[in-house]
């Protein structure tokens, strides 16, 4: 065999095992009953932020601290626990992913949070017009 | 009927909207004359091409003035004016106005790929046909962007996005049932205050650059396969492809740049899509730069150069396709959404590779290729396995962002064979740690090979190559040593990238100090560039590797279960004057103040000498927040630069309004005039009933309501005294009593009963709780030798203008 090919043998086992281990890291979207069910794990869950649910966020006390609830594509609920401070405007998020292990079965312990706000173009009125007049 | 709507200028979204499909029009002429001028019997065409690639660019100028106009002016009619800009931005944010939506940065992106074809046009010389072919094409592509065509009669998918929409076409608001409805709409709603930041103002045009200066080699070389003299074209892309590479790294280290001072990421790079998107199509062109000097000087790797030049360009509009489709939606930080071009965009994608595809295959046999076997000691070996480094590095990062893509492929292929599952990967949960444990590897090789490689010779080199690798080998480890001890630097993978980063440093010096000494610095682009390049590694790996976050306050924090303890914990609160130690620090935040529209809080950090108690080193730094009404609390840090760290503060949040205005529950007391209570730490005497016939001054009541009486009162705390009223009323048949307030000193007192038959009068006191709270609460971050980092940065690109003018210069040398 020539030289080229065992160079294009080597590269293409680097880039298998690459593609081997990344998919080994990467985590999964779920629901928080597979959270739970598998605690210590840590998981992608998508969903909402529960705006009519206690929230806990008192800086003065701690300010890496936030609670929140939260129901999932499924509409389960569970609280999630964040060590840092409070995500700017998180109520207003439309949807909420967030990157963590469940600890036990009620809580949910986030590692991020990533938020997705409301698109500037799909149905936002016209809110920051400083107009008053309608 | 139809409302005629007053005040619109509707004649100048007409006009830019006749540019923008003259544009388009001209771009596609442009490219049918430039395709069949490429048949030698056909050259005359190529006027045609040219003139319609003039009106082209006239039209693309055309577009642009009007929305810069439209913008300027602030004429709100105009959607992407109202959703773009506001007011009181100043005027070098109007230009981020212009690019901060899709329709804008595709504009500029346009621009120049207009600008660079006007320059291709004359200095192209015989690639000219296929070249500017490859270029009027991609611009009928990104005009295509623009139309805004309702092809489907379906207004949600058009083709393209007309940058000329009208406001009251795109939202529905009851305002525009009236026809003078634009004086109602007096501001825009302003630029995502993260984005009104300086390098938001010149970073993007360079990145742009860099996104349009991909397509050149690309161009060039799909010229000479159509021309079957693919060797010639390859070398008119060389200095073209170097000066792509200066400017796009440029940009994306400016992007890093922008991250580090404004986005608080918390470091320059967070291997974040939208960054991992554009560095990947870098990495394959630096690959493919290097393979072109291969075949330059060798005549070998002809074919591989031209896959890596296109896969460069490709993969530019793979990552516009991922960074603007909506596809990284739950993956990044970024908030992407589709807006409606995602099919385009996969169009644009598929329709250049295939291009391509098509191309190469049917040339294939046309290309040069030259069979020798490599000796060991052959500088084109190693170069080579440089590029092939890099391009498996690249491999990596473009997989690992892609996981999205593959959801959405997978899910797609089970739908269509019915198979009942659904494929649901996310990002690793530490993306840092995942693309670190593959690049600092990649990192440490291509380092190694970048100090090494020079000394090679093409094809063979005597033995004493040996005795030069090993000098500077001997020179780096000692200054290795050193920095490990003295950054502290404990980890095997980072003492192994610092070890060959300094040794591609001292290579590099090396092969620099006699060229310098011969005053031949034109040869010196690529030591430059090197140089940068390691220095590169040496920043981040310093900076990266040893950042210590210094808000630590961990102290007795229990952190419960599931946390270790170094996790998250990296807020610190600071109450106003109040110093808190940090690190050594003393850290006080003193004052807020506000300048519209942004609050600056007045930080100060004191290092005592503990011996004698004098001040060694008082700093204030002013971090910034931007309070808005779209976005909330927007944070932009503060950074103290010091040649050899980088102190970073960054505000996370601030007491909001309602805190600061909480009233304690009101007291209730009976007293009798001439009475003085004390209630917490105000005295209150009781003066009287207030016998005038009106009410007290400064207060007006509404027409419905008839004025009683009042209760005098003067309230004492520490020095201050004044006089308060608190009063009775009957507004409609009820008897009301509006609360007194003091601003002041903090109370409210409320005149809440008579008691007829002991002449008693009940009043109520609330006081404020705690005075408004006032606070911060901040992140302190220490990045040791960033500067590097920066330097770095400087030197890659002077190094690559530098190389690229060299090559240019020779190259017109030989064909003239």
């Amino acid at each position: 065999m020539k030289k080229g090919g065992i160079v294009a043998l080597l590269v293409i086992a680097v880039a298998v095992a690459i593609m081997m281990v990344t998919l080994g890291d990467t985590s999964t979207y779920v629901t928080f009953q597979t959270a739970k069910d598998n605690p210590g794990v840590e998981f992608h869950v998508v969903g909402k932020l529960l705006a009519h649910k206690p929230q806990e966020y008192d800086p003065v006390k701690d300010p890496n601290y936030y609670s929140f609830y939260m129901a999932d594509s499924l509409k389960n609920e569970m609280k999630v626990v964040y060590l840092d401070a409070k995500p700017i405007d998180i109520e207003r998020a439309e949807r909420v992913v967030v990157i963590g292990k469940a600890v036990n079965d009620s809580e949910f312990h986030a590692g991020t949070i990533l938020q997705k706000c409301p698109s500037k173009y799909k149905d936002e009125g016209l809110v920051g017009t400083k107009s008053s007049s309608y | 009927m139809e409302i005629q709507y007053v005040g619109e200028r509707l004649w100048l979204g007409n006009l830019g909207y006749l540019f923008v499909t003259l544009s388009f029009g001209a771009a596609l002429l442009s490219a049918l004359s430039y395709g069949l001028s490429i048949r030698p019997a056909w050259a005359h065409w190529r006027g045609m091409g040219r003139g319609a690639f003039y009106v082209h660019t006239v039209g693309v100028t055309g577009v642009v003035s009007v929305l810069g106009y439209l913008i300027a002016n602030h004429f709100y009619e105009y959607h992407y004016v109202w959703s773009h800009s506001s007011n009181e931005l100043p005027f070098e944010y109007m230009l981020a106005c212009f690019w901060e939506g899709q329709e804008g940065s595709f504009l500029l992106w346009c621009l120049w790929q207009a600008l660079l074809g006007l320059v291709l046009m004359r200095v192209a010389r015989q690639h000219e046909s296929g070249v500017m072919l490859v270029l009027a094409l991609a611009q009928v592509m990104l005009a295509a962007m623009l139309l805004g065509l309702d092809l489907w009669g379906d207004d949600a998918k058009e083709l393209g996005m007309n940058p000329f929409r009208l406001l009251r076409h795109e939202m529905e608001a009851p305002i525009f049932s009236q026809a003078n409805y634009l004086s109602m709409i007096s501001d825009g709603s302003g630029l995502n205050p993260l984005l009104q930041n300086y390098w938001n103002v010149i970073h993007p045009p360079v990145l742009f650059l860099g996104f349009a200066l991909t397509i050149v080699p690309f161009a060039f070389l799909i010229d000479g396969l159509l021309t079957k003299q693919v060797g010639a074209s390859a070398l008119a892309a060389l200095p073209w492809t170097g000066v792509g590479v200066g400017i796009l790294g440029l940009g994306i280290l400016m992007g890093g740049a922008w991250a580090y001072e404004a986005l608080s990421f918390g470091g320059f790079w967070a291997w974040d899509p939208v960054e991992n998107a554009v560095l990947v199509p870098w990495m394959v062109m630096v690959a493919g730069l290097h393979t072109l000097i291969i075949y330059k000087n060798t005549g070998k790797a002809l074919p591989f150069t031209i896959l890596l030049l296109a896969l460069s360009f490709i993969l530019i509009l793979y990552s516009t396709f991922l960074t603007r489709s909506g596809v990284l939606g739950d993956a990044s930080v970024h908030s992407f959404t589709d807006l409606g071009l995602s099919g385009q965009l996969m169009l644009f994608l598929g329709l250049f590779i295939c291009l391509f595809l098509a191309v190469f295959g049917i040339n294939y046999r046309h290309i040069p290729v030259v069979k020798s076997s490599d000796q060991l000691s052959s500088r084109e070996l190693w170069m080579f396995v440089g590029s092939l480094l890099l391009l498996v590095a690249a491999f990596q990062v473009i997989f690992s962002t892609s996981i999205p893509v593959m959801n959405k492929v997978v899910n797609a292929l089970y739908a269509l064979f019915n198979i009942d599952k659904t494929f649901a990967k996310a990002p690793p949960v530490d993306p840092i740690a995942h693309y670190n444990q593959f690049q600092i590897p990649f990192a440490i090789l291509i380092a190694l090979l970048t100090g090494a490689a020079q000394y090679f010779k093409y094809r063979k080199t005597g033995k004493d190559i040996w005795k030069t690798v090993l000098r500077s080998v001997l020179i780096s480890m000692p200054i290795t040593a050193a920095m490990v001890w003295a950054a502290h630097i404990d980890k095997a993978l980072h003492i192994a990238l610092m070890a060959t980063s300094v040794y591609a440093l001292v290579g590099n010096i090396e092969i620099l100090a006699p060229l310098a000494k011969m005053g031949k610095i034109r040869f010196a682009g690529a030591g430059i560039g090197h140089i940068g390049l390691a220095l590169i590694l040496l920043g981040s790996l310093i900076s990266n590797g040893k950042k210590q976050v210094m808000s630590r306050n961990d102290a007795g924090i229990d952190f419960g279960e599931g946390f270790t303890g170094d996790e998250k914990v990296q807020n610190v609160l600071l109450p106003k004057g109040k110093p808190v130690k940090m690190a050594g620090y003393f850290v006080t935040y003193h004052t807020d103040s506000f300048v519209a529209p942004n609050h600056y809080y007045k930080v100060e950090y004191k290092k005592v000498d503990e011996a004698t108690g004098q001040i060694d080193k008082r700093f204030y730094l002013y971090p910034k927040v931007q309070i808005n009404d779209n976005m909330g609390l927007v944070s932009d840090p503060s950074i103290r630069r010091t040649l050899g760290w980088d102190l970073y503060t960054h505000v996370t949040s601030v007491p909001t309004g309602e805190e600061k205005s909480k009233w304690e529950e009101a007291e209730h007391f009976t007293v009798k005039i001439g009475d003085k209570i004390d209630y917490k730490d105000y005295t209150v005497e009781v003066l009287g009933i207030d016998l005038a016939p009106g009410p007290p001054t400064g207060i007006d009541l509404e027409t419905d309501s008839l004025y009683l009486t009042a209760l005098r009162l003067r309230v004492v705390k520490g020095d201050k005294e004044l006089e308060m009223a608190p009063y009775f009323i009957i507004q409609g048949s009820q008897l009301q009593r509006p609360a007194a307030v003091s601003d002041l000193l903090g109370l409210t007192a409320f005149f809440v009963n008579i008691q007829t038959e002991t002449k008693d009068f009940v009043i109520a006191l609330s006081a404020k709780t705690d005075q408004s709270p006032d606070y911060i609460i901040m992140k302190a971050m220490m990045f040791p030798m960033i500067n590097l980092l920066w330097l770095g940065s400087v030197l890659l690109f002077v190094g690559s203008i530098l190389a690229a003018y060299r090559r240019f210069s020779e190259l017109k040398r030989r064909s003239n």
